[in-house]
């Protein structure tokens, strides 16, 4: 049950935060008048997030060995 | 700083085929830096806690703990992330334009809530400066308020841009400009030339009945 409410948390979070990423890209390149600017400025932003997901992952598999 | 935002890579949506950005202002990289000054404090905070709260308080020091301790750390990070990109994204969104044709005002409020200004840029009729406050007169950024003429009296703001006052005289360089131009039109405009009848039947110059 613990180990559910931890997956469940961790996946409601990436679903959030990947859907108001593609709404931040897509305003970004919509309606951003440079797109030089824009592509640098998102694959900064995809990096970092991509980065800081794969340590959440890392924290939440940890958490679940424990709990098993 | 003003000639390092002009450029060709530019583009808008809803500019015109033949319109040519002249200049982009946006706001003062001022309002870019202190948000982000204030979530790097906050990061510096949490890795701090991150480092001695464990030490201190016991409970931390649990394995299970101390991994949930982890994971809402990571957590808060990658929210200080999301905000930095979403601050940086209306920065960016934001922008003064002037064209060889338009003034342009874009405000993007929130997102899928935007509002765009424009005006005639020979409509350009009377501008006023405001830098007003400590860190505006420091760091050299201000209010410039557009007031246009004609039918389509309005007032356009571009607010806290870098060097207003220099702002100010580039916008009524471009707008003499394209008045001069105008006139040039006006005046070598040839009344007397139609333009080719593109009806044959009208062109028919012989009196023949058919």
């Amino acid at each position: 049950m613990s180990n559910q409410l931890f997956v469940i948390t961790y996946l409601i979070i990436l679903i959030a935060y990947v859907v108001g990423s593609i709404v931040m890209i897509y305003h970004i390149f919509a309606f951003g008048i440079n797109n030089r600017i824009s592509a640098v400025s998102t694959i900064a932003y995809i990096v970092g997030s991509a980065f800081l997901l794969t340590m959440l992952f890392i924290n939440l598999q940890a958490i679940l060995n424990l709990t098993n | 700083m003003l000639d390092r935002i002009t450029g060709q890579h530019i583009h808008f949506p809803g500019q015109h085929k033949d319109e040519e950005v002249k200049i982009v202002f946006r706001r003062a990289i001022f309002f870019l830096i202190m948000p982000y000054i204030l979530n790097l404090i906050l990061l510096a905070i949490l890795l701090i806690l991150s480092n001695t709260l464990p030490n201190s308080i016991t409970i931390l020091q649990g394995p299970f703990i101390g991994s949930v301790f982890d994971f809402i750390i990571t957590l808060i990070v990658l929210f200080i992330l999301y905000t930095a990109f979403l601050t940086w994204t209306h920065y960016y969104l934001d922008a003064y334009i002037v064209t060889n044709q338009r003034v342009l005002t874009i405000d993007q409020i929130d997102f899928f809530h935007r509002k765009v200004s424009e005006a005639d840029i020979g409509n350009v009729q009377d501008i006023e400066v405001v830098a007003k406050g400590f860190f505006a007169n420091i760091l050299h950024f201000g209010d410039v308020r557009i007031q246009t003429a004609g039918a389509d009296q309005k007032t356009l703001f571009f607010d806290n841009i870098p060097y207003p006052y220099k702002a100010k005289d580039i916008i009524l360089k471009f707008a003499e400009a394209n008045r001069t131009v105008e006139l040039h039109n006006a005046y070598t405009y040839e009344p007397n030339k139609t333009e080719p009848n593109q009806n044959p039947q009208e062109n028919n110059t012989d009196n023949t009945i058919s």
